[in-house]
């Protein structure tokens, strides 16, 4: 469980970044993490992440004007990185709904008369 | 790309639900009606179930999180009514209740002929509660029990934080659960006398706690339509009349906090779904075989009706525990919960006007005439007996078109929650393959023949 941590560094910040970080921080779920697991906390809100990857992604889309250039540039890899796994899995998405479409007009075929 | 895909997807959603629609137009044989079904039934409702995970296929195209928001943030507001309206609105209510009671005890006994029981069952629980989540949620306003209970003082006494949205949970299961079991629809002193015990309680509810935390947490009717009302276009906001696309405001943080009202919204499903679930052969044949080995009825009724409950609320924390898993998150369950639940309220309200409109248009006659002279009804008030066959068709595309909007709200909520957009697609497996058993589940009641339920001596209107 992560609570009361949100904010904490907006303070050092400049004043128009504080309210940008206060209303994601208020906005963050709960979380928990199960025993044996290594999150990775966002410095900037206290949020909670898993695996790498998603730790970048979470930084750049909540925290981008915050980020030096290699954490910008870790967190567009990352994102081009997710957008070549999404293209494999429209290719399976569009596969399963041409499957659903022609299974369900050859059911219709043979059987509704 | 993006654009691209969501035009796809725009264009294609439809087209699936076009293509369904015919098969569906005619395998519909709803409440008793003898039309022959053309398509086998499984075939007819694997194609619901199938039609709903197309609609999640399809909505996995839509990745862009810049436009789902412009999609739900789209709106505008409009003046508020005056206090006049208000004014009028309590006192529109407190004569309904104030008729619907008199008549009740004073009419004639026969259900079908009295006010009582048609303002109930078909102006109120059939129509006005499409109303909450068709055009907005009157009910704050037009509650008569509340403009009832706001006459009386207040002790003001602080509402136990620890239990939360309970009360209204259980008080949800125990009104269906009269409404199920008792004579209810038939007897129109009972439901005289029992419109009269739950204004006594919620009076008794508003002295202690104040009118706003009574009807604002516990009262079961004003939560229910509390809910409808955030899937509603017309919202009363300090602005004014605040006007989004139906389902919006269930994208909204907040819509929904806390354990207890994630199964208070799993409830508002289970519900509608048992009272359908009652009237169909298979639950006949069950129950008359239970009977037969010796338990006695009632319990019958209440042990399924309590195991069904069970079965709902465990599939829903079992999809929520897949989203957790497929979405790679450490957000808490109840979190997830929290935001995948408004998604359920779609579904409901879909299966809700499914349910009734075949009813509401056929016994709405009957309402009219008998309100014209309440005290002396006709021996046989009209109803139409035969309503157009795509009347049948529309309460099916009803179902479904809930059915996508809840996908679509799923989808959305996954994306607000996961920073991975593939993560937040996986997450949805779980919520889409119960909404496909859903959909199959709710398909079946609504198109299979009605039957009065055995050993409740009840028939209904």
């Amino acid at each position: 469980m992560s609570t009361g941590r949100a904010g904490d560094d907006s303070e050092a910040q400049n004043s128009s970044d504080t309210s940008h970080t206060q209303a994601t921080a208020e906005l963050r779920p709960e979380t928990h993490v199960p025993d044996g697991e290594n999150p990775r906390q966002c410095p900037h809100c206290g949020f909670e992440l898993p695996a790498d990857d998603q730790f970048r992604l979470h930084l750049g889309l909540n925290h981008y004007d915050k980020l030096d250039d290699a954490d910008q540039q870790a967190f567009r890899d990352a994102y081009q990185q997710e957008e070549a796994a999404l293209t494999r899995f429209r290719i399976i998405a569009l596969g399963g709904l041409v499957v659903l479409y022609f299974g369900f007009l050859l059911i219709y075929a043979l059987l509704a008369t | 790309m993006a654009l691209r895909v969501v035009l796809i997807a725009a264009v294609a959603a439809p087209l699936v639900a076009l293509l369904s629609e015919p098969a569906i137009a005619h395998a519909a044989a709803l409440r008793g009606s003898t039309s022959s079904v053309e398509v086998p039934t499984w075939l007819f409702l694997t194609t619901g179930g199938g039609t709903v995970g197309a609609s999640f296929l399809l909505a996995s195209f839509v990745t862009d999180r810049a436009f789902m928001r412009s999609i739900h943030d789209w709106g505008f507001t409009l003046p508020a009514p005056g206090r006049l309206l208000r004014l009028g609105g309590q006192l529109v209510g407190l004569a309904v209740l104030a008729a619907t009671v008199g008549i009740g005890y004073l009419g004639p006994e026969t259900g079908y002929r009295n006010l009582a029981i048609l303002v109930v069952w078909v102006g109120w629980w059939g129509g006005y509660v499409a109303s909450t989540y068709l055009i907005g949620n009157t009910w704050p306003t037009l509650n008569p029990f509340r403009t009832v209970a706001s006459l009386l003082p207040s002790l003001d006494r602080p509402y136990p934080a620890r239990l939360g949205a309970w009360p209204s949970v259980a008080g949800l299961l125990a009104l269906i659960w009269i409404e199920v079991v008792s004579p209810l629809a038939d007897d129109p002193r009972l439901l005289a006398t029992t419109i009269g015990a739950y204004t006594a309680v919620s009076a008794a509810g508003s002295v202690v706690y104040g009118t706003d935390t009574w009807f604002g947490r516990v009262d079961p009717i004003s939560r229910v339509f509390a809910l409808f009302g955030q899937f509603a276009p017309l919202k009363r906001t300090d602005d004014g009349l605040s006007l989004r696309l139906p389902g919006g405001a269930l994208t909204d943080r907040g819509a929904v906090s806390g354990h207890a009202e994630t199964v208070f919204v799993v409830a508002v499903l289970y519900v509608t779904t048992f009272d359908g679930f009652v009237g169909t052969g298979l639950w006949a044949r069950l129950i008359t075989a239970v009977v037969e080995i010796g338990v006695p009825p009632l319990a019958g009724y209440l042990g399924a009706y309590l195991v069904g409950f069970g079965l709902f609320v465990a599939a829903f924390w079992w999809a929520i525990s897949l989203a957790r898993r497929f979405g790679r998150t450490y957000i808490t369950q109840t979190a997830l919960a929290e935001r995948f639940a408004p998604s359920l309220v779609a579904i409901a309200a879909g299966y809700h006007i499914a349910h009734n409109l075949g009813f509401i248009l056929g016994v709405a006659p009957s309402l009219a005439v008998v309100a014209a002279s309440p005290l002396s009804p006709p021996q046989q008030p009209p109803v139409l007996t035969t309503l157009p066959g795509w009347i049948a068709g529309l309460e099916l595309a009803f179902v479904l078109v809930g059915h996508f909007i809840a996908v679509w709200i799923a989808h959305a909520a996954a994306y607000e929650l996961l920073p991975g957009r593939l993560e937040a697609i996986k997450s949805q497996y779980g919520i889409t393959l119960v909404m496909i058993a859903y959909t199959i589940i709710s398909l079946w009641i609504v198109t299979t023949p009605t039957v009065t339920p055995p050993f409740l001596g009840g028939g209904g209107v």
